[in-house]
């Protein structure tokens, strides 16, 4: 892995950020130069910063320069951490570990630890790269470094160690683990080490893949209420919105089980897969729509409420699917091979509601 | 909380205790457990676990160890027609994953 390590190889990643200005007057005066100084708590526009990218809103430019930075009042025996530039990685490090410390800050293009660890640009040759240009061996009296476990999937240890000297460690999952992981002689225990994923960090992500999902499809919901208006050799706006907003319930009843419900459910939910999971839960909640929506009393409801169902089952199914990329227990070889059982039922799924569907406004014209 | 746990016997990891020096990284850099040290060697004690991120690889000095890496995300699988799986978080494109 690490003979060709070139870390500016992430696809596509932003080189224009503008960076978010970080600390104020009083900097760190120290061998290397005045460093710019944070703190642990929060201001106002850390918390609506949070917020904002929480929302998905410039995700991607939410970045701070790299370089080295004082947390509290560091000195020369204090601890050096290492951080992504994704200004939320930063923020969440200084709040939660709490203790004076340096703070390595390396460019991963605005990304957070974990992806950019998968990615590439988590790694040792840019921490190399930093700890010389920031001089760090001038700013600490001592030779270690404490990286997330999570930085671990892109970092050498032993290569920071020949080329700087510094001993980097990988500390826990959380920062707020870093104060007892030092206590502890810079050792994890088995649940420093685990990752957890609780149910809002669970809601979080889902959230966005919601709004994503639910993007995806508005168009063509939009161009299928316009076709259905055709009623009769005749424009019927009533009867085309009706219908849309019929199957577009199915649709969105879909998406938000693949999605909010079941990231909420996760835990519980029977299955290996994903989208087995997700798929029983889009046809649970659907038939729970359709009752309290009393569709048995609808017009032709032995079409509607079959193509109902399945919509929402594969639409529920595909989004649950896409939740992999969400979470850190899944595997590609585990996801191929679901990808490579599943998608056909989707599709098939998808399919024959969309068959449903159109027989139903067929009917209506004859 | 249990550890929420998904496919088994699949993971791509392939470890050679012959070449295991007993240096213990792999235990410390994995995430989900799957290395523990048995007397001077360390053994694979939860392949089911493994998640395929390639940490353990990464650091281990002496090349006991290999695995095939990559994303464990669908969208990304799906997007890469047949080519590498790349993560999409750092495009412009991405999803709500990776926050
Ligand atoms: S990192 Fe490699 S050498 Fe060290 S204990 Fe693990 S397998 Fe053995
Ligand atoms: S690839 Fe990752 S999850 Fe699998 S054994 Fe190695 S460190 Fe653990």
């Amino acid at each position: 892995m690490s003979e060709n390590k070139d870390c500016c190889c992430g696809p596509a990643a932003k080189n224009d950020i503008k960076y978010i200005k970080i600390g104020c007057c009083c900097g760190a005066i120290t061998k290397a130069g005045v460093l710019p100084r944070a703190g642990f708590n929060w201001n106002l526009s850390d918390r609506l910063g949070e917020i904002g990218v929480r929302l998905g809103f410039k995700r991607m430019e939410y970045a701070i320069a790299p370089g080295l930075y004082a947390v509290g009042k560091p000195d020369e025996n204090s601890p050096v951490l290492v951080s992504a530039n994704y200004k939320l990685s930063f923020d969440v490090l200084r709040r939660d570990a709490k203790i004076d410390a340096w703070v390595l800050v390396i460019d991963t293009k605005g990304v957070n630890v974990w992806c950019s660890a998968g990615k590439g640009t988590f790694c040792d040759a840019e921490i190399i790269k930093r700890i010389k240009e920031t001089k760090l061996d001038t700013v600490v009296a001592h030779k270690n470094i404490i990286l997330p476990l999570l930085s671990a999937p892109g970092v050498a240890a032993h290569e920071i160690r020949k080329q700087t000297g510094f001993k980097a460690v990988f500390g826990p999952v959380e920062a707020r683990d870093i104060k007892k992981f030092i206590d502890n002689g810079m050792e994890n225990d088995t649940a420093m080490k685990t990752v957890e994923f609780p149910l809002w960090r669970r809601v979080e992500v889902s959230w966005l893949e919601m709004l994503t999902a639910i993007d995806k499809a508005f168009w063509p919901f939009v161009i299928f209420a316009v076709i259905s208006m055709i009623e009769n050799n005749r424009f019927d706006f009533y009867a085309g919105f009706y219908r849309a907003f019929f199957y577009g319930g199915a649709a969105l009843t879909g998406i938000v089980s693949g999605s909010v419900i079941f990231s909420m459910l996760l835990p519980y939910l029977p299955g290996r897969y994903f989208s087995v999971k997700g798929g029983l839960l889009g046809f649970v909640t659907a038939g729970a729509v359709l009752f309290a929506a009393d569709a048995a009393s609808m017009p032709s409801h032995m079409i509607k409420i079959p193509a109902f169902l399945l919509l929402s089952a594969s639409l529920s199914a595909f989004t649950a699917m896409n939740f992999t990329g969400c979470t850190t227990f899944t595997s590609i070889s585990g996801v191929k091979k679901e990808i490579k059982e599943s998608l056909p039922f989707i599709i098939a799924g998808g399919a024959v509601a969309a068959a449903l569907m159109i027989t139903e406004i067929i009917m209506r014209w004859l | 909380m249990k550890q929420l746990r998904y496919v088994e016997n699949i993971a791509a990891l392939k470890y050679n205790q012959n070449k295991c020096t007993g240096c213990e990284m792999c235990v410390k850099v994995c995430p989900r457990n799957v290395f523990v040290m048995e007397g001077k060697k360390a053994k694979v004690a939860d392949h089911g676990a493994c998640i395929e991120c390639g940490a353990c690889m990464v650091n281990c000095a002496y090349g006991a160890i290999n695995v095939e890496t990559g994303p464990g995300c669908a969208a990304a699988i799906l997007g890469s027609k047949g080519g590498k799986a790349e993560c999409g978080c750092g495009d412009d494109k991405n999803t709500g994953c990776c926050g």
